[in-house]
């Protein structure tokens, strides 16, 4: 598992191509800390949690993308077949690619983050006198919150990846789930569909566009907001099972 | 014609062709679904199907037809089809034209059925409309309208192309398309897409056999000559290797 772990960063650390999506997050991170929100006004450090705000279709469209180019890249190349010949066993290859995706995207989104706290806090903007009480707890955990959400989107991918075994088709796949997510939420919005609604609510996507609104109304130690969370992990826990049946059970 | 015959049939074996218009197919039906909502008539009843796919597809799936060209064109120079070809003496412009007719081919093949999809949903749920809301020369009007339409389809298609030959791999190519298409849908330029939106105005005001109308249009037919021309230089001039 190390040797596939090491094998799998040299390879990312080495495409050229994919050092461009660190440059495009530290440009944004810079983007939204100097972004004159209008929440400055009202409470202070509240912009703190606007980054998901400004840009959240953003993060949901840069993280499928990146991960259909990286795991749909290794059956375009063969690498998998490759590997596999080498005697790897299939199961610690799955986990292992997962996880250094996930390593990948969280270290993105956490320079990210990073950059935007560090932007505002420096060059601070707004004119408000009521400071929100446990910000710095509040905004940890929203921010492993939207985290997660990107992590389940990381995780639908990469088990698409493993149905559909090719990188372009993986990337449009990814895309269009990201899309789908958001019509399917007007959709059942404008029909009066409550049901379909209330399941859409916690698709990734939409529980991402809708984050902001806790951190406003100071919501975010609440029991929907952990729910966020839950539905997170079920997601990721289904779409890592299926993907791994897909791969280990599912012949060549 | 044995060129275009040939791709014709790559594209009839193409899966991902064939998952790309169901997945049109499926947005024609949940765009007739959230319309069904709206408060202007052209909007609800069937017979402004023909008026509003391109805008629907517009939002939601111009990138999908980057994806056709991306596996079509871009990924055959990656699997060394096209050097294959060429090696059998099959000139390079005739080639080309082949390749894009049948894609511009295919592209409409997908944009009409996916408007009749569109249409047969919205008259099934609620109804053709009534007759004293449907336009005069209502034939005419929807043959006009889905024509300029098809070029505004068309010049963005042109575009996908154009890139396809500058990067020459499927994936930069869908990539390029999609970051081009979303800097047009954030208002970063006004392209087909905007030129789209704007015509529902003259829906709305039935207005479309008038000449602000073509007018409207000028800007893709002079995006779908250029783009063209530039594919066929980058086709033509550039090694295959």
């Amino acid at each position: 598992m190390k040797n596939v772990f090491r094998a799998e960063i040299y390879i990312l650390r080495h495409d050229g191509l994919l050092w461009l999506v660190p440059v495009l997050y530290c440009a944004v991170g810079i983007y939204a800390g100097f972004y004159d929100h209008a929440v400055m006004d009202i409470y202070k450090g509240v912009e703190l949690f606007s980054l998901t705000e400004i840009l959240n279709l953003f993060f949901s469209f840069s993280v499928v993308l990146l991960t259909g180019y990286a795991i749909g890249g290794d059956f375009s190349r063969h690498t998998i077949r490759n590997v596999l010949s080498a005697g790897t066993d299939k199961k610690s290859y799955y986990y292992t690619r997962l996880l250094v995706q996930v390593l990948l995207t969280g270290a993105l989104f956490a320079g990210t983050g990073l950059i935007h706290v560090v932007c505002h806090s420096l060059w601070p903007q707004g004119d408000a006198d009521i400071r929100i009480a446990f910000l710095w707890q509040k905004l940890a955990i929203y921010m492993a919150m939207v985290l997660l959400q990107l992590l389940a989107q990381v995780s639908v991918v990469n088990a698409v990846c493993y149905f559909v075994r090719n990188q372009l088709v993986a990337i449009v796949s990814g895309i269009g789930i990201v899309y789908l997510e958001v019509i399917i939420r007007q959709t059942a919005e404008m029909n009066r569909m409550t049901s379909v609604q209330a399941l859409a609510d916690f698709l990734p996507t939409n529980v991402i566009r809708d984050m902001f609104a806790y951190a406003v109304y100071d919501r975010v130690f609440t029991g929907r907001f952990f729910l966020y969370g839950l539905s997170a992990v079920l997601i990721i826990a289904v779409s890592s099972a299926a993907g791994y049946v897909r791969f280990c059970y599912a012949g060549d | 014609m044995r060129l275009f015959v040939n791709e014709l049939c790559k594209i009839k074996a193409s899966k991902s062709v064939r998952w790309i218009t169901i997945v049109f197919f499926c947005f024609a039906v949940l765009a007739g679904a959230v319309w069904k909502q709206s408060a202007s008539p052209v909007a609800i009843y069937g017979f402004g199907a023909p008026f509003l796919w391109i805008l629907g597809s517009g939002a939601s799936g111009f990138f999908l037809y980057a994806a056709i060209v991306a596996g079509l064109f871009a990924s055959e120079f990656e699997s060394g089809v096209i050097h294959n070809v060429l090696d059998c003496g099959v000139k390079r412009s005739g080639y080309f034209i082949a390749k894009v007719a049948a894609i511009f081919g295919v592209t409409i093949l997908i944009y009409l059925s996916s408007l009749g999809v569109l249409f047969l949903f919205k008259c099934r749920i609620a109804g053709f409309g009534p007759a004293d809301l449907v336009f005069d020369d209502y034939g005419l009007k929807v043959l006009v309208f889905n024509g300029w339409a098809v070029c505004c389809l068309l010049s963005y298609v042109a575009v996908y192309i154009m890139i396809a030959c500058l990067f020459r791999e499927a994936v930069l190519t869908f990539i390029a398309s999609l970051v081009v298409t979303l800097c047009e849908l954030f208002n970063l330029f006004r392209g087909p897409v905007q030129i789209a939106i704007n015509a529902v105005g003259f829906i709305e005001n039935d207005r479309i056999l008038t000449s602000e109308f073509a007018a409207l249009f000028t800007p893709c037919v002079w995006i779908l000559v250029i783009s063209l021309i530039g594919a066929y230089m980058l086709f033509l001039v550039r090694d295959v290797d």
